[in-house]
């Protein structure tokens, strides 16, 4: 991916606004360029990348992301996709507000005020994304990544999975093997925990 | 549609989104924090006044400190330091004022936004006690789904669990006045789902149910 460097165990974007800290992280400057520090210690994202999933993002492609909080995630993916368009679905008061407030800013930000359930109120307008990225911790979070995956062009999606929150009493493995199931209609590329970042969440990078 | 649209689609959705009933909550966590400052200040005024009117002080409740004037000030006669700060105190007692007078402020626009929302229900529990219950189920659109065994225990501290009656609605004035409270607050527990479900899916105000359910709570001891 274009823009994104990686120092130890750490990742660097190539900062879209220069001087200007998001939520507060370093910035490095590089050979003269400006980075922003991506710590996958707090981004999911981040920790999937580290972990080897490659998601095959070009400079002008579009990404509907789903559970975008207050965007810290979302900037260092606006600052890789310097040309194309994220689209952020959020549904908290508090949280849109600061995604607004970046999107401001950031002008690939595309700030969706929706619950992710619904996807009958945005579909027409993100109907040009080929990525979809998903991190929602609910316990119907795989059903509302495959209704979400249907609109998706290429049908290419990455799903962050929290285990806890599907079922608390079970294991990981009887997790795995639920979500498995319940991921059928698609083609699992790579599945892996996100350890040590995350040892309850697992990514499954998808394509229809 | 352009980014623009984007952010003014949710901007509006944002705007048309906030109903009274958040306002309310909202209201409900700034008189929250008006308490828990209230008595942190009240602390170390009162470790202030110490210094100066150590009798007075030593034995001095909150309301001592707000009712407190400054010709009343001059007036006793403690030992303690000599050379007063009295201007000084007097200005951290203005503000004890201030947050008292705010937390009126509060109380009063959460119980007119309660009657407004829950017309019954403000009627049989006190408004600020009935906000409290509604922001910890998560609002109004849970109450289809509420049980009054639920209901009792909502506000429970944690190490009473298993003795579910020791809820917000435990704490209410009725249940207080009454010789057995448990009963009661089983007793309002019941009345209150039911207004609260009238409230939900009715939105009028019936005195004739709240003279009812008010009766069926009055006969308890």
């Amino acid at each position: 991916m274009n823009n994104l460097i990686r120092i130890g165990k750490l990742l660097y974007t190539k900062n879209l606004v220069p001087g200007v800290s998001v939520y507060g992280e370093n910035l490095r400057v590089i050979n003269g360029i400006e980075y922003r520090e991506w710590n996958p210690k707090a981004s999911k994202l981040a920790a999937c990348i580290i972990e080897g999933f490659d998601l095959k993002l070009e400079a002008n492609s579009t990404v509907l992301y789903l559970g975008a909080s207050s965007g810290s995630s979302i900037s260092h993916l606006s600052d890789i996709l310097v040309n194309g368009k994220i689209y952020g679905v959020e549904i908290s008061k508090e949280m849109i507000v600061r995604l607004i407030n970046l999107a401001e800013k950031r002008k690939n930000i595309y700030p969706i005020f929706d619950d992710a359930r619904n996807i009958d109120n945005y579909k027409d307008l993100v109907n040009d994304s080929v990525f979809l990225y998903q991190d929602i911790p609910q316990f119907d979070q795989v059903d509302i990544f495959l209704k979400n995956l249907s609109i998706i062009k290429e049908k290419k999606g990455l799903l962050v999975v929290k285990t806890k929150s599907i079922a608390v009493n079970k294991k990981l493995k009887e997790v795995l093997e639920l979500v498995r199931k319940q991921l059928k209609s698609v083609k699992i590329i790579k599945e892996k925990v996100l350890y040590p970042y995350y040892p309850d969440h697992v990514g499954f990078l998808v394509s229809g | 549609m352009d980014q623009e649209d984007f952010i003014n689609r949710a901007k509006d959705k944002f705007s048309s989104s906030i109903t009274e009933e958040d306002e309310m909550y909202k209201i409900l966590d700034i008189y929250d924090a008006l308490i828990k400052s209230e008595n942190l200040f009240f602390q170390s005024i009162k470790e202030f006044a110490l210094l100066y009117f150590p009798t007075f002080a030593i034995n001095a409740t909150l309301n001592d400190f707000i009712n407190l004037k400054i010709d009343e000030l001059q007036k006793i006669k403690d030992y303690g330091k000599k050379t007063k700060d009295l201007a000084l105190f007097n200005s951290f007692l203005m503000l004890l004022n201030q947050i008292e007078e705010n937390k009126k402020l509060c109380i009063k626009k959460i119980e007119e936004k309660c009657s407004n929302l829950f017309p019954n229900s403000s009627a049989i529990i006190e408004p600020l006690i009935l906000a409290r219950i509604m922001k910890e189920i998560g609002g109004s659109e849970k109450i289809p789904n509420l049980t009054i065994s639920k209901l009792q225990a909502i506000g429970n501290p944690k190490n009473f669990y298993g003795k579910p009656s020791f809820g917000f609605i435990y704490n209410s004035k009725i249940v207080q006045s009454k010789k057995d409270k448990i009963k009661a607050t089983r007793k309002l527990s019941e009345s209150l789902l039911i207004s609260l479900k009238v409230d939900f899916f009715r939105k009028t105000k019936d005195e004739n149910l709240i003279k009812k359910l008010l009766n069926n709570i009055s006969k308890i001891v």
